[in-house]
């Protein structure tokens, strides 16, 4: 049986909650880890699991359901939606994803992760991506 | 005076069985229900604090013990009405002590939480329907008495002493035919109440599933307990059903039990989700930030309220 995926949210981290959460799923949403059809937790219950407030879960389905991931029916259960591939990106979205993954590694580094380390989980990251 | 002295050992022995049971009670890792690293927990300093604390309670233990068997039964009224507190006064604050000497080891608690994104479990659905049986039973019995009313005598035992002698009586009218099923059904409903309440508003885990299921388990004790007593125009139950059945039913839930704390808490759930700072007087839990209504508890098993959930209160006053 397949093992449901897993979110872990840092309440220490100076990101907020909300986009911990936000970020978590969608990552699940695009490695396929959640397929479509499949149920997430209901807003109490993530909530209470992750011990932060019931809106800023039920804020971060609404961003994914407005991004096209979830099916957020009232009185249902979020569900994942079919999302399909969005229309290509752009030059600029491509530089800008590029400067912002620049950005990540020098401040990893500049905290004091290994360059191999964080060449290790990018080529990771490429093969997965490859798939 | 001799069922004097039997009745201050059956109230001195299991509370102080159960005082140097305390500390292994809680979840593992946990020392005086204080989350400790492991190495403390089953190192040498944790052994040391577990004997301390026993070496402490056991001249208390063999005390009582001691009074119990051989004073004068002169003083047996008097010790019966004093010992035990006096007793439970004392287990109590050795405990908090080890309690207060586990402290300066206790884990802070982790800001990184973890859940699995699935709704799996999280539905009662069917599990509801195990309520179904014990409530089935008390209307059976309802409908089984009304088919039979003309047999019901004028008056009939409803209470025996321990040798089976009537001590207690009812008479044929609808209170008094009806009365204990409908007592039944409304503890059974109260204990459906509290079974969803707790599956819903607490954390999932082990100890979710294991109450619910001792919940549902506790309904039917009590229906078979109404089942015997609506039927008391007609039949008396043997002795040996009422004095047996209950230390079987207790073993039943006791293994349930172990069988839960004997399994490993599932990944990411043995992470300590309610600080150390928001427990008080070691058991009650005030945590306006957690939205959980119910949380394990600290010391013994199952759950408490976290009272800085203000849906805990309502739930605590709406009797009155």
């Amino acid at each position: 049986m397949r093992q449901p995926p897993r979110i872990r949210v840092d309440l220490s981290s100076a990101v907020p909650a909300g986009r911990q959460i936000v970020d978590a799923i969608r990552t699940h949403l695009v490695e396929g880890e959640l397929a479509p059809g499949d149920a997430l937790p209901s807003v109490r219950r993530l909530a209470m699991e992750l011990g932060v407030h019931f809106n800023t879960v039920a804020q971060a389905y609404r961003q994914l359901a407005e991004e096209g991931w979830l099916d957020l029916k009232h009185g249902r259960r979020a569900t994942v939606l079919d999302r399909g591939l969005p229309p290509a990106a752009g030059p600029e979205q491509a530089l800008d994803f590029q400067r912002r993954l620049r950005e990540m590694v020098a401040e990893l580094i500049a905290q004091g992760l290994r360059p191999d380390v964080i060449a290790s989980a990018l080529q990771q990251l490429a093969e997965r991506l490859k798939l | 005076m001799m069922s004097a002295r039997v009745l201050l050992l059956a109230i001195l022995m299991p509370t102080l069985v159960l005082f140097h049971l305390f500390p292994f009670l809680p979840r593992r890792g946990r020392l005086f229900g204080i989350a400790v690293p492991p190495e403390v927990r089953y190192g040498a300093q944790g052994a040391q604090l577990l004997r301390h604390y026993q070496l402490r309670l056991l001249p208390w233990t063999a005390g009582a013990v001691l009074i119990g068997l051989w004073i004068a039964s002169a003083w047996l009224a008097v010790l019966l009405a004093v010992l035990p507190l006096v007793t439970l006064i004392a287990a109590t604050w050795l405990f908090y002590q080890g309690r207060s000497a586990a402290r300066p080891f206790g884990l802070p608690g982790s800001p990184v939480r973890e859940a699995q994104l699935t709704d799996a479990g999280d539905r009662l659905g069917w599990r509801l329907l195990w309520f179904l049986p014990p409530a089935g039973l008390l209307g059976a019995t309802a409908l089984y008495l009304r088919g039979n009313w003309d047999r019901i005598p004028a008056r009939f035992a409803i209470h025996w002493d321990l040798n089976g002698h009537p001590n207690g009586w009812s008479h044929r009218s609808a209170g008094g035919v009806y009365g204990p099923l409908i007592l039944g059904a409304l503890m059974i409903l109260f204990l459906l109440a509290l079974a969803m309440l707790t599956y819903r508003g607490a954390r999932r885990g082990t100890q979710r599933s294991t109450v619910f299921v001792v919940m549902t388990a506790v309904s039917y004790l009590i229906a078979l307990v109404f089942f015997m007593a609506g039927l008391s125009p007609f039949w008396a139950p043997p002795t040996w059903v009422v004095v047996g059945g209950l230390p079987v039913f207790l073993a039943v839930i006791a293994l349930l039990i172990i069988r839960a704390y004997s399994q490993p808490e599932p990944e990411g759930e043995t992470v300590e989700r309610t600080p150390e700072e928001c427990w008080h007087a070691g058991g009650f839990y005030y945590n306006p930030n957690d939205p959980a209504l119910f949380v394990e508890k600290r010391l013994g098993i199952g759950f408490t309220f976290n009272f800085g959930n203000r849906l805990s209160w309502v739930i605590l006053l709406s009797p009155a």
